[in-house]
């Protein structure tokens, strides 16, 4: 369609149902209030230029101000549940090593305060750290356990040896590190609306299953807002119009965060009518339901009321509560079955609900700022009477593999390739001279929008 | 003998005659034309007997084959032709995609 009437944008969108309009109609147990919480602004149609995505300067700049400023999931407290165990968290030439002392979580420069050796490069357990090079040791708070012929260094004091601290805090079974000593608390940061949405999906009591990482050969930024919009899927992933409502997805933004809302289990508005028993064989159909299970299983059928969010909530329900021994009971249908995805600024995406209980994290790969590491998790719920298994390590894997080939991921495996399609092209593309900058749209990608508006505020100090 | 010869066990597919046609031209034209109800009965039908069709045509070199192999070859043309409206939108044009009524298709090498 061609228009130059603005107006046009609002009616069409209008006419398409809400996420809002599709929970109301949900049964009993209601979905929490928070996810018809609306919290949006319109911010304009103004492009952002290219240089955000090709200059080294604003990466330089993205390096003082963004990642030496603010709050960064480095890892999650159960990826180091036992004291000694020790994790590298590595981000734009920086490297933290998170460790389990015998008085909590501390963070520290992963550096060796002798010759600048890089201590620790992969997730291990030990009573203290020891330098490869000469043996310079530390013990779990950082302070100095033995230098070899300490009477070579006359003068040299404990303290001026110590690791140096990096400040640590953790959320909801996420370890966050922040290089700034003046920032305001995690608390602070995160806000009081993230904070509250959360309280309804506990991730301290969850295993990460799945952690698996690859470089991806473009700006970090042009991966995370490939995951900041569902505007992508008529093209990128039209098997999975059927069940999803992704034109009229729902878009929130909470101060530095945001969040959307994509209703699954209805058709998209880009199709006509679809019968039930379509979307939920094509939901749970193929990749679906063995993402969740991965196993072969035999899918639900509609009931009289012709419902298929009910009959994915109630498949999803009792097929999660089988695996995990967690009670689902009075969780609602939306939180089995919507695409629920929350954005930590700058660089963290927890899904909320069950449905798909994931998280994302991008980040420069390095100090190189065209090119970048995408890292999926899958997160399990753990009943309260289970023991929780120590969560699966990051595995970095080769970039000329396929997601789909990771058989822990299932069916989120190929749906990732489908992206990454697009993203090992966009970084040639964004630096030709034919292209002058991004046309993020006013709704579907307004989130996108809200993203640098707030990395501007960084930027700009 | 049938204008729409099938090979022996297919000839149930010959209702389905109005689909062997010989250029993706014509296979996209008549995808256009039709209502969502006629593809995805084709598309039911032929995909019942993909498995056989598959094993019965790859046991035929491509090059010389019979009117009622290539008829056959042709149905399932078709089938790809319509598979991915029908699997992914549900209607006979890609939302949002061209207009391929206005493209001219030109083989080049090949048959079909």
């Amino acid at each position: 369609m061609t228009t130059t009437d603005p107006s046009v944008t609002a009616e069409e969108f209008a006419r398409m149902p809400t996420v809002e309009s599709y929970l109301r109609r949900d049964r009993e147990p209601a979905p929490p209030a928070i996810l018809l919480e609306r919290s949006t602004e319109d911010l304009g149609n103004a492009r952002i230029p290219k240089e955000t995505y090709t200059s080294r300067e604003i990466h330089e700049r993205e390096k003082r101000l963004l990642w030496k400023k603010a709050w960064l999931m480095a890892c999650r407290e159960n990826d180091i549940p036992r004291v000694g165990d020790q994790v590298p968290f590595d981000i734009v030439g920086q490297s933290v090593l998170l460790i389990r002392s015998e008085k909590g979580l501390r963070a520290f420069h992963n550096t060796c305060q002798h010759r600048g050796n890089k201590l620790v490069t992969e997730p291990t357990s030990a009573s203290g750290v020891r330098c490869s090079f000469h043996g310079w040791s530390w013990n779990l708070d950082g302070s100095i356990r033995s230098v070899p012929c300490r009477w070579d260094y006359p003068g040299m004091t404990d303290q001026e040896i110590r690791l140096p601290e990096v400040r640590v805090a953790t959320w909801n079974g996420f370890v966050f590190i922040n290089f700034d000593p003046d920032a305001a608390p995690l608390e602070d940061f995160l806000g009081e609306e993230v904070l509250r949405h959360w309280e309804h999906w506990d991730r301290t009591r969850a295993w990460k299953a799945a952690h698996i990482g690859k470089v991806v050969p473009c700006n970090w930024k042009l991966t995370l807002e490939a995951f900041l919009e569902v505007y992508h899927t008529v093209a990128t992933h039209p098997e999975a119009l059927f069940g999803s409502g992704d034109c009229n997805t729902q878009y929130d933004m909470y101060g530095l965060h945001q969040r959307l809302i994509t209703a699954m289990g209805v058709p998209s508005p880009h199709l006509g009518d679809v019968p039930a028993q379509d979307v939920v064989d094509n939901l749970l159909g193929d990749t679906g339901a063995s993402s969740m299970f991965g196993e072969e299983v035999e899918l639900p059928q509609v009931g009289d009321d012709g419902n298929a969010r009910q009959a994915v909530a109630d498949f999803t329900r009792a097929g999660l509560g089988a695996r995990t021994g967690v009670d689902f009971s009075g969780v609602s249908d939306s939180e089995m079955v919507d695409i629920i995805q929350y954005f930590v600024f700058p660089n963290f995406q927890p899904w909320g609900g069950y449905s798909y209980p994931m998280a994302y994290r991008v980040r420069p790969n390095g100090d190189d700022h065209r090119s970048s590491i995408f890292e999926m998790m899958l997160l399990v719920p753990v009943a309260d009477d289970a023991e929780l298994p120590r969560d699966a390590p990051l595995r970095m894997t080769d970039p000329e593999l396929p997601w789909g080939a990771e058989a822990e991921l299932g069916g989120f495996g190929p749906v990732a390739d489908q992206d990454m399609f697009n993203l090992k092209k966009i970084q040639a593309g964004v630096e030709s001279d034919g292209f002058s900058g991004m046309r993020y749209s006013n709704v579907q990608e307004r989130n996108v929008r809200n993203f640098h508006r707030n990395l501007a505020r960084y930027l700009d100090g | 003998m049938s204008d729409f010869p099938l090979p022996a066990g297919f000839e149930e597919l010959a209702g389905y005659r109005a689909w062997g046609l010989r250029t993706e031209q014509e296979r996209s034209d008549r995808r256009q034309a039709s209502t969502v109800a006629d593809i995805e009965e084709f598309y039911r039908v032929m995909t019942a007997r993909i498995e056989e069709i598959f094993a019965h045509l790859n046991a035929l070199p491509l090059a010389g084959l019979a009117p009622a192999d290539e008829n056959l070859l042709l149905l399932t043309l078709s089938l790809q032709e319509i598979s991915t409206v029908v699997e992914n939108y549900r209607t006979v044009a890609v939302p949002d995609g061209w207009d391929v009524r206005d493209i001219e298709m030109n083989v080049v090498g090949g048959t079909y």
